[in-house]
């Protein structure tokens, strides 16, 4: 009797366990909703192997999108897909670098940009060289200092 | 003053001789009566709040009562202004939002090769 009230609470405990671990995973692809599907429309694939954290993340996009303009929000659909693909570390550092980013004045902001369409321009082999010309990533580096 | 008073203690007399000549069948009737009125009166509470307020309105002046109607209505209006605008209150958009739709894309942050590239440039 005692033995059979242990495994019941046992298959119990495994279910509870299985239904918060599902939980957790949630929202699943089909489970988004019409908007959230548009939105987020370039990380379909992976969706569902995205890590819980990276999904809020991208639902909070999803959220936020219907309140930008038209070319940020195609920005962001061209983008997204890279962004899923980076790790916390880059992203992470991605956030430091534009807080720096965007606390420059306006003109050196375009100055930045205008060096980004320049690097851009470079040949890849040329683009390698100058990575690796930085072997140790320096997270704490001013952008444009 | 008085003279109501004279004549209220007659008619409570004239009762009082009537009650007293009722028989015992009916003054047991009119004692359970009495019984289920007061009970009636003591079981509701809102009632009483009601009866209050109606006991307010109908004790103060019209002027009194129009400032308080005006009163009600105010802090009515207050509290579904307040409300709505709980309900209507977006969160902020999120930094990584905002850093997506950014004329730099993410990667400019995080490419070392356009650090570096910076680095070497004599604008900066």
């Amino acid at each position: 009797m005692v033995r059979k009230l242990f495994r019941t609470l046992i298959v119990a405990a495994f279910l509870a366990a299985s239904h918060a671990w599902a939980q957790g995973q949630e929202p699943r692809w089909v489970e988004l909703t019409e908007q959230q599907q548009k939105v987020l429309a370039p990380l379909a694939k992976e969706w569902d192997t995205l890590r819980p954290w990276q999904r809020e993340k991208m639902l909070d996009i999803a959220r936020d999108y219907p309140r930008m303009n038209v070319q940020q929000q195609q920005r962001v659909q061209r983008r997204l897909d890279n962004w899923s693909r980076m790790t916390p570390y880059e992203r992470e550092n991605a956030r430091k670098k534009y807080q720096q980013f965007h606390a420059l004045p306006p003109e050196k902001q375009e100055e930045l940009r205008r060096q980004w369409r320049e690097y851009q321009r470079l040949p890849e082999s040329e683009r390698t060289r100058l990575r690796e010309s930085r072997p140790e990533p320096a997270p704490e580096d001013d952008l444009g200092s | 003053m008085t003279r109501d008073h004279n004549t209220a203690k007659r008619i409570i007399e004239v009762l009082e001789q009537g009650t007293s000549s009722l028989d015992r069948d009916t003054l047991d009737r009119l004692a359970v009566a009495r019984q289920r009125a007061l009970s009636a009166r003591h079981a509701s509470g809102a009632k009483a709040v009601i009866a209050g307020v109606g006991h307010f309105f109908h004790e103060h002046t019209h002027g009194q009562r129009a400032w308080l109607s005006g009163l009600i209505v105010i802090l009515a209006a207050l509290l579904i202004v307040m409300i709505m605008q709980q309900q209507n209150a977006q969160p902020p958009v999120t930094a990584d939002t905002l850093l997506l739709a950014s004329e730099l894309p993410p990667e400019a942050y995080v490419d070392e090769g356009f650090h570096a590239w910076l680095e070497n440039s004599s604008v900066l």
